[in-house]
């Protein structure tokens, strides 16, 4: 999976804008959004959030998440947590991504927000690997892992599934001897 | 205890007697102190000394009251009139007290400074300010050398009035920033011999030798939980009063650590003040923090000295060494070194026994500490409160302002915020500019102004924006407007107010703009430009507000006699086109929250007025009177937590406001996310269901009146929801068997269909009585709108012959030969009486009549329709009179035509004879073709029944000649079915050929003599009203019967 489709499903998400147009109902098949009335906060997909804005259209309202306050507590709780803790959107880090690239002027603290979820990102891709590391280690058959969003699933999936397919055959070559080395190397 | 009399307002409130113990004066937050004569005073003298009392203390024929202008001041018992000041702080003074003799007072503040002054040269003879807070209580030492005092940086100290040299400084209180913040007030007492200081801390009283200063015993009793907030010594010494911050009251034997006696505070609120009655010591008064006064009636008698000496004597550390040492080093008044080397000795004889009491305490204290921190958290939560609506009394009428402004005061701040757009100012030293937002870009594009003139009012409309300063200063006051939508090039226009007059408020329309200035006056201008309209307002003004065609004026009517309550009037007016004029609400009041203020005056996006005051209540103007439809405090998160208003949508039922954290106007940075709130009536039990739907239709039923009495069209969706409301209401009164309940409902449905949709449901649910009752009332309601539209209609047609009359009269002399030959036939002049019977008869005739000449005999054929016909016919033989025994769904029907009948009114004039004249259409299209006649009713009903009884008549009545004529023809009918079938055949085929006869010469009759229609008519009508009864009651049961299953299978199919 490329990260773009899943910054695609990401896209699908809900947020806040302030229009300064008024328009009716838009019908969509995925769903009515609207109506826009100028001045007044609607609730719209990501994606015409991101269009409407590049066209000036409206103002972002920041999902309530994105703020230093709230941010930093989830940061210290991922810090604190031996596990993963619950993020307050399953795609924090794409939607962050998207509104601090168009919206910057519609989010206050813009750059420490990014710096934060940055932070987030990086103490939860390395308790990924870490676990990782012990999973193999061990020797399971299987784990489980809570709390993890598609983008850091995407992240490892591609290497780790691979890479454990990759030591599955060269673990089958030691214990089953020459009859799996040779079905794989010929 | 004794009820509480209520002294003053929520706050602190101290009280004390005065010299002759039958007096007691009370100070509280409501500036005044009161003087009661004896505890069982109702009628008292109140003397206003401030905006808040702090303090009081009697002495010499004068009391004393530290009011917030922070100062102390003297006034004349008991006429209280002022004989000036004590002293004055550079803040609050919140403690102060008066040496026995009225010699000296002892002050502190809330600048940490306490002040020593004598009171016979009235000056300050020490100033102590070692203090690091302020100070929260003050304590003489009774021979006048010492004094303590407690102050919020946690500390008692213990100084020399005459030097202030700090002799002891105890790290006893926890520190807090400010006196409201204190767990406790810690009013301290001496002993009456000043050997030992007394400090209340926590829940314990520590007692310190004044020798050492060392605290040398605590008392403390399982029963006293929380801190103390006050302690008094009797007059005796003997015994020690105390308060506590969660409204224990209890004395103590002080010297014997006994608790005598324990009260507790109805209402558990925090003691604030406590004092003996210097003359009884049972009685005991005391003041709470809601401004209370109360007293305790004490088991304690005067004192007994025996009982005293005791409890000196098994008092440990009380012991005789002590006693001589302090008696001498007092009475010498010898150097303090001495006496402390005196002390050391003695110290080391006792230290054994502090130390054994110290350690025998020490786990206790320790346990406490938990349940002090405890105690400690809940004060600081209650604190606040009490402190808060301590406002003054009387406070200042509410200056004008804008809806949806922030403060002037503000560097950065909402001119206004509305729903066309956003004003901001930013006031700095080097930059005074304005910027101009749009909600809607396509309005026009975003506007910054250098805001040369200092205006600091703006308005904002779809058309136009408005400036205005206040004209202080130099300059005079000055109006701009920027019409940016002229279609000409010249968008600006101004204006500068008069000499003298300084706009005070200000608002734009599309149309017009207004601004009220300080000498009262309203002026309006046309958008353009042009000065229209100029009036005065009874008042000076609080808010303006306009939307389209309509301004709405807040203005001060006077002073409320309520204290803290503004006294407001509303002015709402149309200003429409030209110099049109209207004034819909004439300074009517302005209903406020107790002692609120307004906070946001305006119009809903449809044109309904509404205003919110600074309790949070919304309200808007149904009818005449002014309904609270939301409070938005209740929906805030926290509890300093505001929402403030920007519009509003009837149709959407939406507030829409902005929440600000702690505050009650938002910051212009960051930029403030709108937040959306329902509109909600409020009502009693809103948890229950009952009250949702009651909630529901309230609200649904204001705003489509309000939406209606506006003229907004596309209003269905709102009455379709009134109507849905109505419906549930209905049903869940129904389901819950409260049926008086659910007829309640019914007589809140003004449509019929819903009623019929009601008496359905009923059924449905087997509640036959509600049923009944529903259809009852159907009935009566039916009747009551007949009867209104006669009442009407007989206006109409008054109206309408005077008007013919008149019109007569002007062209009689004209019209006179043609008279005859009246070509117009609505036009007959003579006598008013005659008119009206031509006329009544011509509007019966006009709907049919010319129409279709059969139909109007429609109503003669009813007893021949059969079959099919069975339910049109119901309709007709409908009594108008109400009947319990009509059945239900033939009103249904009959009222569902209703509407139709009363469109046409003239020809429903005379009642229901005639009603209904489409079904006459069907029913007499089919008669025709059956061949009846219509003009011969009588005739029709010629069956072989009536042929062979006028034959065999006279041999019948010969038969029974003591038969009646009713039982005759009885007694004939069945003499006519005893006959056998062939005999009646023969009659049978008679009648028939006999009615076809009778047919054709009628029509043939009736085409030849069109003119004699009238007579006929009338003879029509009066025939079947005879008729009708008769048949009625033979034949009602049996067809009630039926088309009852008929609609009872169709109700229970729906």
């Amino acid at each position: 999976m490329d990260p773009s489709e899943v910054e695609f499903l990401a896209e699908k998400e809900h947020v806040k804008i302030v229009p300064n147009f008024t328009q009716d109902t838009i019908y969509l098949i995925s769903g009515d959004i609207g109506p826009f009335v100028a001045g007044l906060p609607v609730c719209v997909p990501l994606w015409l959030a991101v269009n409407l804005k590049q066209r000036q259209k409206c103002r972002v309202v920041p999902p309530d998440w994105m703020t230093l306050e709230v941010l930093q507590e989830k940061k210290q709780a991922e810090m604190d947590s031996r596990f993963f803790t619950e993020m307050p959107s399953p795609f924090y880090i794409e939607i962050t991504q998207l509104l601090l690239q168009c919206a910057t002027d519609d989010i206050p603290r813009a750059d420490e927000i990014r710096t934060l979820i940055k932070d987030i990102w990086d103490l939860r891709i390395a308790k990924l690997r870490s676990s990782v590391d012990v999973f193999i280690k061990s020797e399971e058959s299987h784990a489980k892992l809570n709390f993890l969003t598609l983008m850091e699933i995407n992240t490892v999936r591609e290497f780790l599934t691979k890479g454990l397919d990759h030591m599955h055959q060269l673990k089958s070559n030691l214990n089953g001897g020459g009859m799996a080395s040779n079905s794989q190397f010929l | 205890m004794k009820p509480l009399k209520l002294a003053h307002r929520d706050g602190h409130t101290s009280v004390c007697y005065d010299t002759s113990g039958s007096f007691i004066l009370t100070g509280g937050s409501d500036g005044k102190v009161c003087i009661w004569e004896g505890k069982d005073d109702t009628d008292t003298t109140t003397v206003a000394v401030g905006e808040k009392v702090f303090a009081v203390a009697f002495q010499g024929g004068r009391f004393f009251a530290a009011t917030d202008e922070n100062t102390i001041r003297i006034h004349t018992f008991p006429d209280g009139v002022g004989d000036g000041l004590v002293t004055r702080f550079t803040s609050p003074c919140r403690c102060f007290c008066i040496s026995e003799d009225g010699s000296l007072l002892i002050a502190g503040a809330d600048d940490f400074k306490i002040k020593v002054i004598s009171m016979e040269e009235n000056e300050c003879i020490c100033l102590y300010s070692e203090h690091q807070a302020p100070i929260l209580s003050v304590s003489f030492d009774p021979t006048k050398e010492f004094a303590a005092s407690a102050s919020c940086d946690g500390t008692v100290k213990i100084w020399g009035i005459h030097d202030g040299t700090t002799e002891k400084s105890l790290n006893l209180l926890t520190k807090c920033s400010e006196p409201s913040q204190a767990k406790s007030l810690c009013q301290m007492c001496w002993s009456k011999d000043g050997d030992f200081l007394l400090i209340p801390v926590q829940n314990e009283i520590h007692v310190c030798l004044r020798s050492s200063w060392e605290v040398i015993k605590k008392i403390q009793h399982s029963d006293v939980k929380e801190a103390i907030n006050t302690m008094v010594m009797s007059q005796d010494g003997t015994y020690l009063a105390f308060g506590c911050v969660n409204g224990e009251m209890g004395i103590y034997h002080w010297q014997d650590m006994k608790l005598i006696d324990k009260h507790s505070h109805p209402k558990r609120l925090s003691i604030t003040s406590m004092s003996w009655n210097p003359k009884n010591q049972s009685e005991v008064a005391f003041c709470d923090n809601s401004g209370q006064l109360g007293f305790l009636d004490t088991v304690v008698a005067t004192s007994k000295p025996s009982d005293t000496n005791q409890a000196a004597e098994n008092n440990a550390f009380n012991d005789a060494d002590d006693d001589d040492i302090l008696a001498s080093a007092n009475g010498e008044g010898a150097d303090l070194d001495e006496i402390n080397k005196f002390l050391d000795d003695g110290d080391e004889e006792n230290s054994i026994d502090i130390g054994s009491i110290k350690r025998s305490l020490l786990p206790e204290e320790n346990d406490n500490d938990d349940a002090a921190s405890v105690v400690s958290s809940k004060i600081e939560d209650s604190r606040p409160v009490q402190q808060g609506p301590a406002a003054p009394s009387f406070p200042p009428v509410q200056a004008p302002f804008q809806p949806g402004s922030t403060p002037e005061h503000l560097s950065n701040r909402f001119m206004v915020w509305n729903s066309v757009g956003i004003i901001r100012q930013y006031v700095t030293d080097d930059e005074n500019s304005i910027d101009v937002e749009f909600h809607d870009t396509s309005t026009h594009h975003a506007l910054h102004i250098d805001n040369k003139n200092d205006f600091e009012m703006a308005d904002l409309s779809s058309q136009a924006v408005v400036f205005a300063s206040h004209g202080a200063g130099d300059g005079p006051s000055k109006l701009l407007c920027m019409h940016f939508g002229s279609w000409d090039s010249h968008k600006e226009w101004s204006y500068d107010m008069p000499e003298g007059e300084n706009i005070q408020a200000i608002t734009v329309s599309d149309k017009w703009a207004a601004l009220a200035t300080d000498s009262r006056t309203i002026r309006i201008f046309s958008i353009g430009g042009l000065q229209r309209h100029v009036f005065t307002l009874p008042g000076d003004v609080v808010s303006l507000a306009s939307h389209r065609d309509r301004l709405l004026v807040a203005y001060h009517r006077g002073l409320s006699p309520i204290p803290g309550d503004q006294c407001m009037g509303v002015y709402l007016m149309r200003i429409g086109q030209g110099s049109s004029f209207k004034v819909i609400v004439n300074g009517e009041a302005l209903p406020l929250s107790r002692a609120s203020k307004l906070a946001w005056l305006g119009f809903s996006d449809e044109g309904a007025p509404f205003y919110m005051d600074v309790e949070g209540i919304v309200r808007t103007q149904d009818k005449h009177c002014w309904v609270p439809v939301a409070n938005t405090r209740q929906l805030v998160k926290g509890k300093s937590d505001h929402y403030w208003l920007v519009s509003i949508s009837l149709k959407q039922q939406q507030i829409r406001c902005i929440p600000c954290k702690g505050s009650r106007f938002p910051a212009t940075l960051p930029r403030p996310a709108l937040a959306v709130l329902p509109l909600q009536m409020s009502l009693c039990d809103m948890e229950s269901e009952k009250s949702k739907y009651e909630e529901a239709y309230q609200r649904n039923s204001l705003i489509s009146r309000s939406l209606a009495y506006l003229h907004i069209e596309d209003c269905e969706e709102i009455n379709k929801a009134v109507r849905e409301d109505l419906m549930k209401l209905f049903a869940f009164a129904a389901k819950s068997e409260r049926d008086f309940r659910a007829l309640e409902v019914c007589e809140m449905m003004g449509d019929q269909s819903l009623l019929q949709i009601a008496a359905t449901y009923a059924m449905r649910l087997r509640r036959m009585q509600l049923a009944e009752r529903v259809n009852e009332y159907i009935n009566t309601r039916q009747q009551q709108q007949e009867e209104d539209d006669e009442i009407n209609l007989a206006e109409e047609e008054f109206n309408a012959e005077n008007a013919s009359l008149r019109h007569d009269e002007s062209d009689e002399e004209e019209e006179c030969e043609t008279m005859d030959t009246d070509s117009q036939p609505e036009q007959i002049s003579g006598p008013c009486l005659v008119t009206k019977v031509e006329k009544s008869a011509k509007s019966i005739e006009r709907p049919s009549g010319r129409l279709n000449p059969f139909k109007v005999t429609g109503s003669a054929d009813r007893k021949s329709v059969k079959g099919t016909q069975i339910f049109d016919k119901m309709e007709k033989t409908t009594p108008k009179a109400s009947n319990i025994f009509v059945p239900l769904p033939v009103s249904i029907k009959k009222s569902g035509k209703k509407p139709s009948g009363n469109q046409t009114k003239l020809g429903f004039s005379k009642g229901t004879k005639t009603a209904a004249p489409e079904i006459k259409n069907e029913v007499a299209s089919q008669n025709i073709d059956e061949g009846k006649s219509e003009n011969q009713p009588m005739k029709k009903k010629a069956s072989a029944f009536d042929l062979w009884f006028e034959a065999n008549k006279e041999e019948i009545r010969n038969a029974h000649p003591e038969e009646s004529d009713e039982d005759l023809v009885q007694k004939a009918a069945e003499d006519f079915r005893a006959m056998s079938k062939e005999d009646r055949q023969v009659w049978v085929q008679k009648a028939k050929s006999e009615n076809a006869a009778v047919t054709t010469s009628e029509a043939a009759k009736k085409r030849k003599m069109p003119t004699e229609e009238n007579e006929h008519q009338k003879a029509v009508r009066e025939e079947p009203k005879r008729i009708k009864t008769d048949p009625e009651l033979g034949k009602k049961a049996p067809l009630s019967q039926s088309t009852n299953a008929k609609l009872a299978r169709f109700a229970k199919s729906d």
